[in-house]
């Protein structure tokens, strides 16, 4: 049952997913192609000065990508559920509900996983090719909150389109953002500012836990609660 | 169906974690609050402190006994700073208190060290330039190889990306003679090559040691540092500036300030108080005539005039009115039981600042408690079958009432959910 469940889930969202991979690659293709360029048209010791000592972060273009990403994937798997109310015959079904919502849930979060670790693969890759591992390690920590970012968002957009009462849906999109617009803190205008190196562990233990409120929306759409 | 209460729970810390970043947040940023702390020279000239206000409302120079300065009055009795604009003007001294100056002179005997409790607490890669101190040419020229000292003292070349095995070696071997425990905590040095000369970089290793390395034609230099006893270096800053008098400035886990002197590596003392590099912000000024410390707290500030043999020769502590005790800050007091920031102005990483002040916010906390039970009476909603909400708004105050009041899920007596 479970399997029938997340093949429908495929069925759903294939088309969008396709998308949001081959917009993942030419985003990381093209930060590939202009690291590629800096170490051609300038000399090695010049662009390592400028990542080493004036932060330089010549992943920057990647920022905001996982965001859209969950968004995106969020809307696309969550909005028609609620639209034609399918999500109701989902609950009916013979599995507890705890069962099919986190599977739901956990799926669309696999999705996206997939898609931010080849990412990340990729980058660290090709840094690795470039830069001495400690580049590496930078990037992957400076990184880390922006791919949780996409995950919250994801998060958020479930609980937002099951939750039935209006007023409870705006209060969960105001702190959806307010959790996702935590994990920018590393950005303060143009460079890097602050670093999770110290509290990413907390970051994903509390991206963990949000993930069970979707039990709550889950109930109160069952119950029809208002 | 899995306790739905304790994902109640959950939502409901989630609200109010929100809540207690994001409400102080906007309440500080609506109601913006600057402390004024005036900017305090010392004159050379007349031996006194001068200050500088730059608020809005009481902009201005004054003296200690409240004597106000025009800024061509300032500038005159000032000129260890302001030498470019006395020159202009023509009205530059050829001597002050019978030392003959010129403008080189003062130029080259003019310096700044800051210290901020983020630079302290802050992030590098360990990964520098290893620049060539001595290469036969006027300017310095930025080189291919960088290092970083892990279990050695490892030598990236940057055109391949490989360790230059030879140099590695080379340079683990000299640290290693001269006592060195790998890997380095921390480094310090000036990864550029805009500054008058190379003086490559200070490093501490892991047992709180401090050494002294340089690229000399092409060859390791090393210099074990020794340190009076109970001395640990927080930070260094490198100062390479003609006038080498000191390699540069340090601050220490004692909370002391020292200098480190050019060739013979002594460590002068300087006699400062009320600093400390977590919290504190210091800046050293240094002119032709003496080293002025300015130290800022909170809700203080003092400021240390030091002669050219680091004698204290005047000091002035000051209060200004702090964040908490501003209007804003009571306001706050009252108002948030506890405020979280993930950033702070201390540090440069992210983690989780907890700020509780007092209990003042007690009060307002029962205000709201006793409109909350108001609200149950007038709904005709039972207390006893809703002691959490209760219970919450006694303890987090503003954030448990609102994240009471957007779930709206009292328990009713039939035990039948209210809803809107």
């Amino acid at each position: 049952m479970l399997k029938s469940l997340m093949y429908k889930e495929w069925l759903k969202v294939r088309w969008s997913y396709i998308g949001l991979v081959l917009l993942n690659m030419i985003v990381v293709i093209n930060i590939c192609i202009s690291l590629f360029n800096a170490f051609k048209f300038y000399e090695a010791n010049q662009v390592y000065d400028g990542v080493l000592s004036w932060g330089y972060v010549f992943y920057i273009d990647l920022m905001y990508i996982p965001l859209a990403t969950g968004i995106l994937l969020g809307v696309v798997q969550f909005f028609p559920e609620i639209n034609s109310s399918r999500l109701k015959l989902t609950l009916h079904l013979p599995i507890k509900e705890i069962k099919s919502l986190l599977t739901i849930q956990w799926y669309g979060l696999s999705l996206l996983m997939i898609i931010f670790l080849a990412d990340a693969v990729v980058i660290s890759v090709m840094t690795f090719a470039y830069f001495p591992s400690e580049v590496v390690s930078s990037f992957l920590i400076l990184s880390l909150p922006w791919f949780l970012a996409g995950l919250t968002a994801y998060i958020f957009i479930a609980l937002v389109s099951i939750e039935p009462a209006w007023s409870r849906r705006i209060m969960l999109a105001v702190v959806g953002v307010g959790f996702v617009n935590l994990l920018f803190s590393n950005i303060i205008s143009m460079g890097v500012e602050t670093l999770f190196s110290k509290s990413y562990l907390y970051f994903i233990v509390i991206t963990l836990i949000l993930t069970l409120i979707i039990l709550l929306s889950g109930y109160n759409y069952k119950k029809g609660i208002r | 169906m899995m306790n739905i209460k304790s994902v109640k729970i959950i939502l409901t810390a989630s609200i109010i974690f929100i809540l207690s970043i994001y409400l102080p947040d906007i309440f500080w940023s609506t109601f913006r609050f600057r402390v004024e702390r005036p900017m305090v020279s010392y004159s050379p000239v007349i031996n006194d402190f001068l200050f500088q206000y730059s608020g809005k409302s009481n902009a201005g120079i004054k003296d200690r006994k409240g004597k106000t300065y025009t800024r061509e009055e300032y500038e005159a009795v000032m000129p260890q700073f302001n030498f470019a604009q006395l020159m202009f003007a023509g009205k530059m001294p050829d001597s002050v208190n019978g030392i003959a100056v010129d403008v080189p002179l003062m130029k080259k005997n003019l310096f700044q060290s800051r210290f901020e409790p983020s630079t302290i607490d802050g992030f590098n890669y360990m990964m520098y330039p290893l620049i060539e101190s001595q290469s036969g040419r006027v300017n310095l020229e930025y080189p291919n190889e960088f290092f970083i000292i892990k279990d050695k003292m490892e030598i990236i070349d940057s055109r391949t990306n490989k360790v230059n095995r030879d140099m590695t070696e080379a340079f683990t071997n000299v640290l290693k003679q001269h006592g060195f425990v790998f890997p380095a905590k921390k480094t310090f040095g000036n990864p550029t090559t805009r500054k008058a000369f190379d003086e490559g970089y200070f490093v501490i290793d892991n047992n709180d040691q401090f050494f002294h390395i340089k690229r000399v034609k092409g060859k390791p230099y090393c210099k074990k540092i020794d340190l009076p006893a109970g001395v640990n270096v927080v930070h260094f800053n490198v100062h390479e500036i003609v006038l080498k008098e000191f390699y540069g400035i340090f601050v220490a886990e004692n909370n002391g300030l020292y200098l480190l002197t050019y060739d013979d590596y002594k460590v002068i003392k300087l006699a400062i108080e009320e600093y400390d590099y977590r919290t504190s912000s210091i800046r050293i000024l240094g002119d032709l005539f003496n080293r002025t410390v300015s130290i800022n707290n909170e809700n203080k500030y003092s400021v240390f005039v030091l002669d050219r043999e680091y004698k204290l020769k005047d000091m002035y502590k000051g209060q200004v009115l702090g964040k908490e005790e501003s209007a804003q800050g009571k306001i706050s007091a009252y108002l948030f039981p506890f405020s979280l920031s993930i950033v702070s102005s201390k540090s440069m990483f992210v983690n989780f600042f907890l700020k509780v002040l007092d209990l003042r916010f007690l009060i307002v906390n029962m205000i709201l408690l006793s409109g909350l039970i108001v609200f149950f009476f007038i709904r005709k909603i039972p207390l006893d079958k809703n002691i959490f909400p209760l219970l919450l708004v006694c303890i987090t105050g503003i954030y448990g009432l609102i994240s009471v009041l957007v779930i709206r899920d009292f328990n009713s007596s039939n035990n039948f959910k209210l809803g809107k």
